[in-house]
């Protein structure tokens, strides 16, 4: 019996330092960052909120994935591409059917190890704009050139 | 009245620790170690390697060393590969198992037979290469890094729980045998986490089962 004992107990302390599998899910926020976009008004400098926005984004598949309509935002994250090419196009408007603002995200990119679940990362560096057609955004002016969580705004457009 | 009561209660606690128990004079048998041999292989993981992606070799040495007490050694030789959620990772490489079990339960004529339960020290030297490790992306775009094949040891825990029996009256013997696995160390190339190690299975996570079927002949 006590070898039973023994037994039981060996795997019941299995079971708790067992967690984890190669079905695990990655939580947000230990993957690949996103690049948290805000906005300034172009006459004055000062930042605004925007009424609605659309974003859309070449995710390099060469359709735009719309990634919706947000009423009165004061930021928001965009998901960057995490293939090999060193730029995103990210196409921006503020009515349905308005034209859309193209803006070109230049970096550099750097792969991190994260866990089983997530992967790889990817962090980005050397974050440059380019104001490919400018509509509804007259100018695009980089805050903070690098990507490593999202807690800080990367860039503004001026409205 | 009282010292004649206390003197009772010393005195049939005394006698009880003197007289109750007749000292038998045991012969004590000078122990020594009479070789005694079994070899096994593993024919469940052999024959399943023809139809699975796991291609597993092993064998075990075993030997009495006293009384219900058996040291065995296990060896193989492990090649896997793991495709699955944007990995593509291929390992190979040998094992040694190190450990002892002890016979639970034994046929009263054959003491060979029977159950048994044991634990052993295990590691695994073998190369791996991830051809590719995701990077998981929003929209479809997914990409993936591929890292340079290295060599990498990994260390674990086993548990052994099976059961021998004889094959009617010749030497060969069924062996079975269950194994949980616990990884202690690895070594990590880039702080990559392996996501298969040989002799060990799937290791993403610290924990693991195997399964052994022998057939084992005792010279």
């Amino acid at each position: 019996m006590k070898y039973f004992k023994f037994l039981i107990l060996t795997c019941f302390l299995g079971m708790l330092f067992s967690c984890g599998g190669d079905d695990d899910i990655c939580e947000s926020g230990e993957g690949t960052p996103r690049m948290k976009i805000a906005f300034k008004s172009a006459e004055s400098g000062k930042e605004v909120t925007v009424d609605s926005l659309y974003v859309a984004v070449d995710y390099g598949s060469g359709t735009k994935v719309q990634l919706g309509k947000t009423a009165m935002v004061a930021s928001r994250l965009i998901p960057l591409r995490v293939d090999d090419a060193p730029y995103t196009d990210i196409y921006v408007k503020t009515r349905l059917n308005s034209t859309e603002s193209k803006i070109r995200v230049n970096y550099t990119t750097k792969a991190t190890y994260v866990s089983p679940g997530c992967g790889i990362k990817k962090t980005y560096e050397n974050l440059t704009t380019e104001l490919i057609t400018p509509t509804v955004v007259k100018k695009v002016e980089v805050d903070l050139n690098q990507i490593e969580n999202e807690d800080k705004t990367n860039i503004f457009l001026l409205f | 009245m009282k010292t004649k009561l206390i003197f009772s209660f010393f005195f049939s606690i005394l006698s009880l620790l003197s007289f109750a128990q007749e000292n038998k004079e045991v012969k004590k048998e000078k122990w020594t170690y009479k070789p005694n041999f079994m070899v096994g292989f593993d024919l469940l993981n052999a024959g399943s390697s023809f139809f699975s992606d796991r291609k597993m070799y092993q064998g075990f040495i075993s030997s009495k060393i006293k009384n219900d007490l058996h040291a065995v050694i296990d060896a193989g030789f492990d090649s896997n590969i793991y495709q699955k959620n944007g990995y593509d990772v291929k390992a190979n490489g040998p094992f040694v198992k190190l450990g002892v079990f002890y016979m639970l339960a034994k046929d009263a004529e054959n003491e060979f037979n029977g159950f048994y339960v044991g634990g052993k020290a295990a590691g695994s030297f073998y190369t791996q290469e991830y051809m590719a490790i995701p990077v998981r992306g929003f929209g479809g775009s997914t990409s993936s890094v591929a890292f340079p094949s290295s060599t990498q040891s990994s260390y674990w825990l086993e548990g052994m729980i099976g059961g021998r029996v004889q094959l009617f009256e010749s030497n060969f013997y069924i062996d079975v045998n269950l194994q949980p696995k616990y990884m202690i160390f690895t070594t990590k190339q880039d702080e990559i986490q392996p996501m298969i190690v040989p002799g060990f299975g799937k290791s993403s996570s610290k924990f693991a089962m195997g399964f052994a079927w022998n057939i084992a002949y005792k010279f």
